[in-house]
């Protein structure tokens, strides 16, 4: 019974970052705000890390930025490693969550996205990548974070009632 | 135990980010080949990216006239009139054409860097844009035709006429990706048409409306308003494609260096379909 829940978590994880992917391929040019549109993949992770903990959150982070990465074809594991990241770390914040309050959601997508998109920019200069620091972070990595935050409260209750109803412990605040 | 166990995690953590590293830097180049899980992830989403692509435009457009019923007669008024003077615009550079051919053909300057027709091979074929990269970093498209359909990777996509939009990077079976010309990673080879000076023309990140070229000489002159083409001396990219308009000019008093900021001619934020010509042969 348990494995079925995790099996049906999985499905419905995987179902929400296909269908994040595919929104946020298609629909970008009619939702770009200052050239940039949101992250819903990133969204997702968050949001999966805060119901579900850590190991869910780098789970779904890393998934979700496989995906995106076989998307882009360059740099493979640059999305996959910063979405396992940032799902971890709002996985650290699990337990926090209650319905119908956004705070918690809002103030951890608003930094993780910040974080994740320092965590690029850093990987990509490793790599020999030299994205100007100053430009990336005012024209992709804030506006980026607000515009996740912005979509959150469109994200949250789907997501939120999906993963509740889905996972086998139903209860939240649990450790991983 | 923990401490152990913690420890473990740790390596754990470090080797994936070293591999990861790894990883990043061997898939960074341009590869001809693309991975087998590559393809099955863009062959499998193109279409639906097509089909949920193409409702999102329908849905788009209604909402658009619904929502801007008046803005939009007005903006046909102008339209209408804009028509008029392009039509008679058309006409003086059908004139101007005939003329440069003609003095063209008597300095025997048929192949010359500058010349902004005949650039870049035959015509492969229009493909449509059915999706754009999913992360803000790396503008680019991908199309929905690929090697199937004879393009190959380093092919050139313009919008009319010859406007740039960027070039082939990875190709499978039915789908192709572009990297836009706002792609920072972007570096393509410029001329100023008006006075023949040279630079590389860089995309910004997340600035698809702007574009910056970084001109060779320290006295380059360019002005706002002139065009900027491809120079052709790049590896990539042809001669005589249209790349955008200076709209600024910046000197740099300390490095003595000349930037310009460029508009590009294609709306490369709004790209539904694009002409994919032959690169350098």
């Amino acid at each position: 019974m348990l494995e079925n829940r995790n099996y049906r978590l999985s499905l419905v994880l995987l179902g929400w970052l296909v269908t994040a992917l595919l929104l946020q391929t298609t629909l970008a040019p009619q939702v770009e705000v200052m050239g940039v549109h949101p992250n819903l993949v990133l969204v997702v992770t968050i949001l999966a890390g805060l119901l579900l903990g850590t190991q869910g959150g780098v789970w779904t982070g890393v998934l979700g930025g496989l995906l995106q990465d076989l998307m882009v074809g360059r740099y493979l594991g640059l999305f996959s490693l910063t979405g396992g990241i940032a799902g971890y770390l709002a996985g650290l914040t699990q337990g926090k969550l209650s319905r119908g309050n956004l705070v918690i959601p809002e103030t951890t997508v608003l930094f993780i996205s910040i974080i994740h998109g320092l965590l690029v920019l850093v990987l990509l200069r490793l790599t020999g990548v030299r994205f100007p620091p100053g430009v990336s972070l005012t024209s992709i990595i804030l506006p980026e974070a607000v515009y996740n935050l912005v979509i959150v409260p469109f994200v949250y209750v789907p997501v939120y009632r999906t993963l509740v109803s889905s996972r086998a412990r139903p209860s939240l605040g649990e450790g991983d | 135990m923990g401490h152990v166990d913690r420890k473990v995690r740790v390596i754990a953590a470090l080797v994936a980010v070293i591999a990861v590293i790894f990883l990043m830097s061997v898939t960074a180049e341009r590869r001809e080949q693309v991975s087998f899980p590559e393809i099955i992830a863009t062959e499998v989403a193109a279409p639906v990216q097509r089909l949920v692509a193409g409702a999102a435009d329908t849905i788009g457009e209604y909402a658009t006239v619904v929502l801007r019923y008046g803005r939009l007669k007005d903006e046909l008024g102008q339209v209408r009139t804009e028509l008029e003077r392009l039509d008679q615009l058309q006409r003086e550079v059908d004139l101007l054409a005939t003329e440069n051919q003609r003095l063209r053909s008597l300095l025997g300057l048929e192949q010359a860097v500058y010349a902004s027709e005949g650039a870049g091979g035959s015509v492969v074929g229009a493909a449509e844009v059915v999706a754009r990269n999913p992360d803000n970093w790396f503008d680019q498209v991908v199309l929905n035709k690929g090697r199937a359909d004879g393009i190959s990777v380093d092919m050139v996509a313009v919008v009319a006429p010859k406007a740039l939009v960027g070039r082939v990077v990875r190709v499978t079976p039915s789908t192709a990706t572009v990297m836009l010309l706002s792609n920072p990673e972007s570096g393509v080879g410029g001329l100023v048409q008006a006075t023949g000076d040279a630079g590389v023309v860089v995309g910004r990140p997340g600035e698809p409306d702007r574009l910056e070229m970084h001109f060779y000489s320290r006295t380059a002159k360019p002005e706002p308003g002139q065009f900027v083409v491809t120079s052709g001396l790049g590896e990539k990219y042809p001669p005589g494609f249209m790349i955008g308009t200076i709209r600024q000019v910046r000197r740099d008093d300390s490095s003595a260096m000349v930037y310009a900021e460029v508009v590009p001619f294609a709306d490369l934020a709004r790209l539904d379909a694009v002409l994919i010509m032959s690169g350098r042969e």
